[in-house]
């Protein structure tokens, strides 16, 4: 099945998020091979041509390294990974509150709410 | 002619060759039976036999002819047209390749028609006067005692030219018809593009009358200047005897010899018109 | 790097209604591109232009360098609108005349999609539903190595898992340097595939851009800004 991208958002930065995301929750474990650019452009119905600027874009970040004719490998630098959690957590932290800040909702009643209590 | 091209021709022939076969294997079968009913029977057996053949003969070459441009017709009108505009062969080429095939078995046929026409006056050894056109028997027998009579002597070398001429002069004019068949096809398709199909055969039909017209037109100029010139001529004279070594075709040969001019500039025209719109001005 | 494809100042017209009027673009290699457009506004007779079916002695259209003749469309894949084989013929017949004509035709991988699809090597192309003879003409097209492949409105009846399967053919097909025009009316299905899009209106380009730019930009899908213009 294909990949629901967002229509509203260029596809190359949702493939790099989607990438990174499949990386860092372990999708695709440190160290293991990557499919192919055309493999997963078909999975993903997009662009051969941007899924490979995607993997592009992997690589200059790190999280991927491309071993001659062999194909493209995930980085076992845990560190790094890590990091990567760490700020694709922060961004969708950041997308939940100003979700919230939208409905009305502050900061602290949106923790507040999260925690399972109401946000009064 | 390129590999290309030649490739879309071996195509196109293996079309045809179906036709064809069952076509020749029927000339084949009539005159031997023409042959054989003819040295059994009564003269007014054998004569409905040879009319039969002759039809069939006759026949066949208008059948090769349909085929030949309905061919023609499946590149240009319908839908099929835009897979074989497609391949990577001149536009043209399509032109030439369907003229080359059709101008072939046309060519065939007629030469098969003749020798059926001789084979089956000889076994039957009669010849039996088919109207108007004379016998056959009659004309190759007298072209006979004159080539061995005189060999290599201006008569029977007048015969022998007169005969090549007239067989040049009917092949002109057929390839002349054929082509103006694919010509009224290919400019109908110009004039009218895509419109819908009925507007489509109306242009074809207009066309087509234009296009007999100018014949009727080329045929009656040319018998108004074989009378002026007093030129011996194709097919009013009194039937075959006029291409006889005594006939006043061999006597004068200019008149044949402006139909194939005629006639063939007038091919060679249709033709290159042809060739430009479809290299040129096409619209499917 | 050259252009793939340059079309300069192309125009046509049917009887007196004006089909394109001076259209020029051009595509570089290594894109795929969606045409779009209302009904009438031009984008199949572009397409035939670009294809060899129609000619315009004023216009230009360059393929590789080279104009629309025997060595343009020995790298250009088209495939037309509307059903184009014979009913009569066997889809054998169909994959012996695209082996015949053309080099680059991968004659095994095209066995095998149609399989995958259920399409026997021997059926008669007249018998084929619609989706499934859609879907055939779809395959012969893109089993070639071209360099610039040309379908006009190749989702035509069929539901949207065969418009998905198709799309699936299309990117696994396609060359690496070679560029695809797609003309149709599926916006959505196709946008994520997309580098450019150009849309026509009354047989002029009402604009020509990458899609990711214009998402980036207005924060709005291609089919949302194809509402906008064309409502």
């Amino acid at each position: 099945m294909s990949w629901s991208m967002d229509p509203n958002k260029p596809i190359f930065i949702q493939l790099v998020e989607r990438l990174e995301s499949d990386i860092v929750s372990g999708k695709f474990a440190p160290g293991d091979k990557l499919p192919t650019v055309r493999e997963l452009a078909v999975e993903a119905a997009v662009n051969p041509n941007t899924m490979q600027k995607a993997y592009g874009e992997l690589e200059r970040l790190g999280l991927v390294y491309s071993q001659r004719t062999n194909g493209r490998y995930v980085t076992e630098d845990a560190g790094l990974i890590e990091k990567t959690r760490k700020d694709l957590a922060e961004k969708t932290a950041e997308e939940f509150l100003s979700g919230m800040k939208e409905l009305g909702i502050g900061r602290e009643e949106a923790i507040r709410f999260l925690q399972g209590g109401s946000y009064e | 002619m390129n590999k290309r091209s030649y490739k879309l021709e071996s195509q196109e022939i293996k079309k045809v060759m179906v036709l064809m076969t069952v076509l020749i294997a029927a000339y084949s079968v009539l005159s031997v039976v023409c042959a054989f009913a003819e040295s059994r029977s009564t003269s007014g057996l054998a004569l409905t036999l040879r009319v039969i053949l002759i039809l069939v003969s006759a026949l066949g070459i208008i059948c090769t002819g349909i085929f030949m441009v309905r061919r023609f017709y499946g590149i240009l009108f319908t839908d099929e047209g835009l897979i074989k505009f497609s391949f990577p062969v001149n536009n043209s080429g399509h032109l030439k390749n369907n003229f080359r095939l059709a101008v072939m078995w046309l060519g065939l046929q007629m030469l098969i028609f003749i020798a059926c026409l001789g084979i089956s006056e000889y076994v039957g050894k009669e010849s039996v006067p088919l109207g108007p056109v004379g016998s056959y028997t009659g004309l190759v027998n007298s072209y006979k005692i004159n080539w061995m009579g005189e060999y290599m002597s201006a008569p029977g070398a007048k015969a022998m030219a007169a005969f090549v001429i007239m067989a040049a002069a009917l092949a002109v004019i057929t390839v002349n018809v054929y082509i103006s068949f694919i010509f009224t096809l290919t400019v109908s398709n110009r004039i009218c593009g895509k419109y819908n199909i009925l507007q489509k055969n109306g242009v074809i039909l207009i066309t087509g009358l234009a296009m007999f017209n100018i014949h009727l037109l080329v045929s009656w100029l040319l018998t108004r200047i074989e009378i002026m010139f007093n030129m011996g001529f194709l097919f009013t004279d009194k039937g075959f005897t006029v291409f006889g070594p005594d006939g006043a075709f061999v006597r004068d040969i200019e008149g044949p010899l402006v139909y194939i001019l005629i006639y063939g500039a007038t091919a060679v025209i249709m033709y290159r018109i042809c060739k430009n719109i479809l290299d040129k001005k096409l619209d499917i | 790097m050259s252009k793939l494809l340059e079309c300069k100042g192309l125009s046509h017209a049917y009887g007196k209604k004006r089909a394109l009027d001076d259209i020029s673009f051009s595509v570089e290699s290594g894109k795929i591109v969606g045409l779009f457009g209302p009904n009438g506004s031009g984008k199949t007779t572009l397409i035939k232009m670009i294809a060899g079916m129609i000619h315009d002695e004023n216009g230009a259209v360059s393929i590789c360098g080279n104009p629309v003749g025997e060595k343009s469309k020995s790298v250009v894949s088209y495939s037309p609108d509307r059903m184009a084989f014979a009913a009569g013929r066997k889809v054998s017949d169909l994959l012996d005349m695209y082996e015949l004509m053309y080099e680059d035709f991968d004659r095994k991988s095209a066995e095998d999609k149609l399989r995958d699809f259920g399409i026997e090597i021997s059926d008669y192309v007249g018998k084929l539903s619609k989706g499934n003879a859609e879907k055939l003409q779809v395959i012969l097209t893109m089993s070639r190595k071209a360099k610039l492949f040309l379908l006009d409105e190749p989702f035509n009846g069929l539901d949207p898992v065969a418009r998905e399967n198709v799309i699936r053919i299309m990117i696994g097909c396609v060359p690496e340097d070679s560029s695809l025009i797609i003309s149709t009316h599926q916006i959505g299905d196709i946008e994520q595939m997309l580098d450019e899009a150009i849309f026509i209106k009354d047989g002029g380009i009402v604009f020509h851009r990458s899609v990711d730019e214009i998402r980036s930009e207005t924060g709005k899908s291609l089919s949302e800004t194809y509402m906008e213009e064309y409502r």
